[in-house]
């Protein structure tokens, strides 16, 4: 097949997703509200100009919290949206790229070593979450300093990926027993192109879908990492979770709560971080409702 | 396969999984930065500060050998093996110098199991009784409206819901923190600070049975609301799934045709269905409270597991924090083999 010809195929499969997205009330609402959120991550650099902050002017503001402006609450508002967004994604197409590659393997050779894999997701998925994430990231900061954002989106990958591996898995066993897999073995395609060009399409929109619903999850992990203080490193990027931590950190006890007094420092950030994480689910849902063939309504 | 078998085999990969947690653990924990030694010394020389330095040597020694840290890596794991099972967990090294952390652990735990059962219950009677209704009315307002309300709070980072509860709460002057309001109780001389907190507890049930428990309630009110708002979303979504299939299924028609109202083939052949998947689910949420619970703890100062695993990470008191992630993990697992084996009676399909 040359370039063209597959280009032009990919074009007619975003057209027709798209035309049914958009009669999706729900997904467009999702969409609305992300392109929102990425319009002021990709403007945080012009906001702070205008407004005449420097980052690390922002930074001494936000960790100083008696004192922060509603302008320079904006500017940090701004760029923690360019964070949550980074992890956000990074984090699940990370997680999501490990899952599908484990459940592959996994589905398709079988045995022991199917048997093994599906064990250590057991073990994965069974697990409670923040305080392994928490225990990780302990373990990643090293001699005390916070996390840098590639450290934070690890920590995320790594206990990300069980759920994925999971229905990967189930749709490759399916699929391996299905005709067109016995004719390209029988015309002596190997293990690894099976695997690549006939089964790998065929869970893509089901990768896909997982990338955007694992996004949720990966936003509010980074944001309760860090709300705890065991998360990103203040002083090189500002995130929605920092702030609420530097407003109502839990070491404070509960004889100083400053936020109590100051309750419009932390509206912002934990609504942005709702509304992000809402954008995404639906998101998820309506693609979801497209492309799983299970849900689709007919 | 008979239900023996299938017994048999679940009860094989439970206990793949709890020992593959058990070591896990062990090297996770060796794995963290700064050793464990030095962190102890640093808390002793804190609270002991005129101890002679050969009675410190000698402390030092007594220490390496309880936990075996001066011996080779696979005795110290035997060591660690024969601890967790015999469910004898050392001592805290930094929070609680030279207290065992069998008793922080029974202190805290009836904490937490007090704060969670009633939110655990309530977050699950409602998510299913909505889910039930909207997946009914499918498509009419009240489904539209309670899937997208249970998207936001499912959206919502729970400490900040518990903040922003606080922030509301606050000026009433209702308390936003805490477990009980120790200074009152003691200022009465109804207890002691010295007490534990079930010590401390018993005492001000007999001193004032009534007010005590107004007291406790009046402190557990916020953190279970925060939780079962976090928590019923979940419940909610997968409910009204499982119901949304099961009402297309032909005895619900065959229900419909024989005649029973909207009422019977809800309440008694639909909803009843819908619970079998539902176990499932709910067994699996367990380990997810214990994240809720270590976020509402912390916000609430809640004084339970929760809180004891975030401060003793922060005080990389290891022994405590091992122990914490055993018990959980054996709580987990327990859960998920029981339900596993509830599914294998109640479902005769489920056999492989």
């Amino acid at each position: 097949m040359s370039l063209a010809s597959k280009l032009a195929r990919y074009k007619r499969g975003i057209i027709s997703f798209w035309r049914l997205y958009k009669k999706n009330r729900f997904g467009m609402v999702g969409l609305v509200m992300l392109l929102a959120f990425i319009f002021l991550a990709a403007a945080a650099d012009l906001i702070a100009m205008a407004l005449g902050y420097r980052f690390d002017e922002l930074v001494i503001s936000v960790t100083s919290v008696g004192t922060i402006t509603p302008s320079a609450l904006l500017c940090a508002m701004a760029y923690g949206a360019r964070v949550s967004l980074i992890i956000g994604i990074t984090a699940s197409a990370c997680s999501v790229l490990l899952g599908t590659l484990i459940g592959m393997v996994s589905g398709y050779i079988g045995g022991r070593v199917d048997e093994g894999l599906m064990r250590i997701t057991d073990f994965i998925m069974m697990l409670p979450r923040l305080p392994l994430l928490i225990v990780l990231a302990a373990v990643l900061r090293g001699g005390g300093a916070a996390l840098g954002l590639s450290n934070i989106i690890l920590v995320i990958a790594i206990l990300g990926w069980a759920g994925t591996a999971r229905v990967v898995r189930s749709q490759v066993l399916s699929l391996k027993e299905r005709p067109f897999v016995e004719a390209a073995k029988a015309i002596g395609a190997s293990d690894r192109y099976i695997l690549f060009k006939h089964i790998l399409p065929n869970i893509m929109p089901l990768v896909m879908t997982y990338m955007v619903l694992g996004v949720p999850g990966a936003i509010l992990s980074e944001a309760s990492l860090t709300f705890l203080g065991l998360g990103i490193d203040i002083s090189r990027s500002i995130s929605w979770g920092s702030i609420l931590y530097w407003a109502a950190n839990p070491f404070y006890g509960a004889g100083a709560m400053i936020y109590i007094t100051k309750p419009w420092v932390v509206i912002p950030p934990g609504l942005c971080i709702t509304l992000l994480t809402l954008a995404t689910i639906l998101m998820g849902y309506a693609m979801d409702e497209i492309l799983n063939p299970r849900l689709r309504r007919r | 396969m008979a239900l023996r078998d299938y017994v048999a085999r679940r009860l094989v990969t439970a206990f793949v999984t709890f020992l593959l947690v058990v070591i896990a653990n062990f090297f996770i924990f060796k794995m963290m930065p700064g050793d464990p030694m030095l962190w102890y010394m640093q808390a002793i020389r804190q609270q002991h500060q005129q101890m002679p330095p050969e009675e410190l040597e000698k402390l030092k020694a007594q220490i390496a050998e309880l936990f075996g840290f001066n011996r080779p890596l696979h005795e110290q794991f035997f060591i660690y093996l024969t601890s967790l099972f015999t469910f004898d967990f050392k001592i805290s090294i930094t929070m609680e110098l030279g207290k065992p952390v069998i008793d922080i652990i029974a202190e805290r735990l009836p904490l937490t199991i007090l704060l969670l059962t009633p939110a655990y219950a309530i977050a699950i009677w409602v998510g299913m009784r909505l889910g039930a209704e909207a997946a009914w009315r499918r498509g009419k307002k009240f489904d539209v409206a309670a899937v997208a309300i249970s998207l936001f709070f499912y959206s919502m980072p729970i400490y900040w819901l518990g903040v922003m509860l606080q922030i509301i709460v606050a000026p009433t002057g209702w308390p936003i923190a805490g477990t009980l309001d120790w200074s009152y109780w003691q200022g009465l001389g109804a207890t002691s600070g010295e007490k534990t907190f079930l010590q401390q507890f018993v005492d001000i049930l007999a001193y004032d049975p009534l007010g005590a428990i107004v007291d406790l309630i009046s402190h557990i009110l916020l953190p279970v609301i925060t939780l079962v708002v976090y928590m019923y979303g979940g419940y909610f979504l997968v409910m009204r799934n499982t119901m949304l299939d099961i009402l297309t299924q032909d005895y619900v028609t065959t229900a419909r045709a024989i005649g029973h109202d909207d009422g019977t083939v809800l309440h008694h052949h639909a909803k009843r269905n819908a619970m079998l998947p539902m176990i499932t689910i709910i067994v699996l949420a367990f380990a997810g409270i214990f994240s809720g619970a270590v976020l509402t703890e912390t916000i609430f100062s809640w004084q339970g597991m929760g809180r004891l695993i975030f401060d003793a990470i922060n005080a990389r008191d290891y022994p405590v924090i091992e122990a914490c992630f055993f018990i959980m993990a054996l709580l987990v697992v327990v859960a998920n083999l029981i339900a596993d084996i509830v599914y294998g009676f109640l479902d005769p399909r489920i056999r492989y």
